[in-house]
């Protein structure tokens, strides 16, 4: 089973965009057998941090920055990536938060990556479809 | 200086005691995930101390990464954010610390979730 691209976002790194990209996702995986209350929280994560953490050396005359949501369903699992242009991850005493974002994502995906880039992170968040729904959506794309 | 987290609050009792080491665990699956571009970089890992509220990062290079997680009950933090109950410091680092389980409660969990034995399965 292989769907391709499912989902394209670019959005400003403002908090009104972490709901923007959840609905859109869980919008985008309606109809795909997947664990969505997992996918729902990772997305929020994951966006949150970029709102948060990205571009907080960025002054307001720089604009909020932008965060790239990408889902794609190949292989059986539905792979998100969160990505932006922020100054990546950097040890900090001042940083905000509570600091529980990653480590939930962690503990809902099935897979995760962080790469830290010279130009921004990206973080990859991959959720198994369920075994039913694999045969189901065979099925649906044999008949088409 | 004193850590004001939960590190504040007694490590004293079993319960608490695994959920320390639980959330230290969810932290190396964290730094686990974490891609390295160059073998020299220095990446910037979560602080494994499992307290809640620490949000700090600590930069490793990967071969500084790879010595701890070498060892199955080793986990990376902060100087300073030892949790004494549970760990005790076997490094000290300009960068970072590195504990060592010795509870037995928080051992069981940091060797059943390490992942490299768990790739071993």
């Amino acid at each position: 089973v292989n769907f391709g691209r499912a989902l394209e976002l670019d959005l400003p790194a403002v908090p009104a965009s972490c709901p923007h990209a959840r609905h859109a996702v869980h919008e985008a995986l309606s109809c795909v057998a997947v664990e969505i209350s997992a996918v729902d929280l990772a997305v929020t994560e994951a966006v949150t941090n970029v709102v948060v953490h990205a571009y907080r050396d960025t002054g307001p005359a720089d604009g909020p920055g932008r965060v790239r949501i990408a889902l794609t369903i190949e292989d059986e699992t539905a792979l998100v990536v969160v990505s932006d242009e922020g100054a990546g991850m950097a040890p900090r005493g001042d940083s905000p938060g509570l600091g529980m974002g990653l480590s939930l994502i962690a503990s809902v995906c099935d897979e995760l990556e962080i790469e830290q880039r010279d130009d921004g992170t990206r973080v990859h968040m991959r959720f198994a479809l369920h075994a039913d729904a694999r045969g189901a959506r065979t099925e649906g794309a044999s008949a088409e | 200086m004193p850590f004001p987290f939960d590190i504040a609050r007694p490590v004293s009792d079993e319960q608490t005691r695994r959920r320390v080491a639980t959330n230290q665990a969810l932290l190396r699956r964290v730094n686990e995930a974490m891609r390295f571009h160059r073998v020299d970089d220095v990446v910037a890992f979560r602080c494994e101390c499992g307290q809640l509220g620490c949000n700090r990062l600590i930069g490793l290079t990967r071969a500084e990464y790879t010595a701890v997680r070498a060892h199955r009950r080793r986990f990376a933090v902060v100087a300073g954010h030892e949790v004494v109950e549970i760990e005790r410091t076997v490094e000290h680092h300009d960068r970072y610390a590195v504990v060592e389980t010795d509870d037995p409660a928080a051992t069981t969990v940091a060797e059943q979730t390490s992942p490299r034995q768990m790739r071993g399965r």
